[in-house]
């Protein structure tokens, strides 16, 4: 039994409708009035990540078997590259990225552990391509 | 009763604000257990990605930190009571997610020692409360939780076998 693994023919998610939320690990003291206090009740706090993907028929047959019979409708968790640092060039102090001895930029590598969100995967057409929307919950 | 807590947790729990956890750690010790368990109510840190386990490293009781973390579970925990004329009581509600809690719970006949500590999530080896050698006296549960109640032994219960006068034991009475 080993953690999936998100499938590499999938496109990067699109940059509009990605919104990333740490989730609360607080608790709220209850005060009538005057300025909130919290205190912390975890020392790992989850992120809620909503991603989409523009994906072509075929793509959207990779990502339902995934979905459904990889994860099991999104019970099980899996490694997904991050899209905010998977792929992009390490920068210096000054911005300029860094190069490996080749000349070609070093690119950053990181994973997240995660499983499928809250609310299952939402599928909209869009001309001949499927847009898939869904969320992912980034475990500490 | 006054306590000794390390400064640290005193200044946490005085400030308005603090980024201190409080965490119980417990261990379980039984005869039929090769190993004890260890058990923790914060996620600190992920010990293992397969199976998904979470928990806190402490060298509380000799554990190493290193091979033996204390396992994040879902539960919450009440500390040992300190009420007038009943023995200290502690309760640990574990969230009941397979049935294999239930059947490990039933599987035993002699009762199990429990030791439970307070350390902050800083500094887990700072103890800042201990109760230890409770015996685990009483498990029950629903669907969705299971209850343990975690004591002393009920000395008061203990049965005192009364002498009969026999021959034997009082000759005095048979003269």
């Amino acid at each position: 039994m080993t953690v999936a693994t998100w499938p590499s023919d999938l496109p990067r998610p699109n940059r509009a409708g990605y919104q990333r939320q740490t989730d609360d690990p607080r608790l709220a003291r209850r005060a009538e009035a005057g300025p909130p206090a919290y205190r912390r009740r975890w020392s790992s706090a989850t992120r809620s990540v909503a991603l989409v993907i523009d994906v072509s028929r075929a793509q959207k047959a990779v990502f339902d078997s995934f979905h459904d019979e990889v994860t099991v409708v999104g019970s099980l968790p899996f490694w997904m590259p991050d899209p905010t640092t998977d792929g992009w060039p390490m920068l210096d102090a000054v911005g300029a990225p860094v190069l490996a001895g080749d000349g070609a930029p070093l690119l950053l590598a990181a994973q997240w552990l995660c499983l499928f969100g809250p609310t299952t995967p939402v599928e909209t057409l869009r001309g001949l391509r499927f847009q898939i929307s869904f969320g992912v919950t980034v475990l500490p | 009763m006054t306590r000794r807590v390390s400064l640290n947790a005193r200044l946490a729990q005085d400030a308005a604000h603090s980024a201190e956890i409080e965490v119980v750690l417990i261990l379980v010790e039984h005869p039929d257990l090769t190993a004890p368990i260890r058990l923790s109510t914060d996620n600190g840190e992920r010990i293992s990605v397969e199976p998904l386990i979470y928990g806190t490293r402490s060298t509380w009781r000799g554990s190493n930190p290193v091979t033996e973390p204390f396992l994040f579970i879902l539960a919450s925990a009440e500390l040992p009571s300190d009420l007038e004329g009943a023995p200290a009581e502690a309760t640990i509600v574990i969230e009941a997610v397979t049935g294999e809690v239930a059947r490990l719970l039933r599987s035993f006949t002699s009762r199990a020692t429990v030791h439970m500590a307070v350390v902050l999530a800083s500094s887990p080896d700072v103890i800042e409360y201990e109760a230890t050698g409770m015996r685990l006296m009483l498990a029950e549960g629903s669907a969705g939780e299971v209850t343990t109640s975690i004591g002393r032994e009920p000395v008061e219960e203990e049965s005192l076998p009364g002498l009969s006068f026999t021959k034997d034991r009082f000759p005095g009475l048979h003269r």
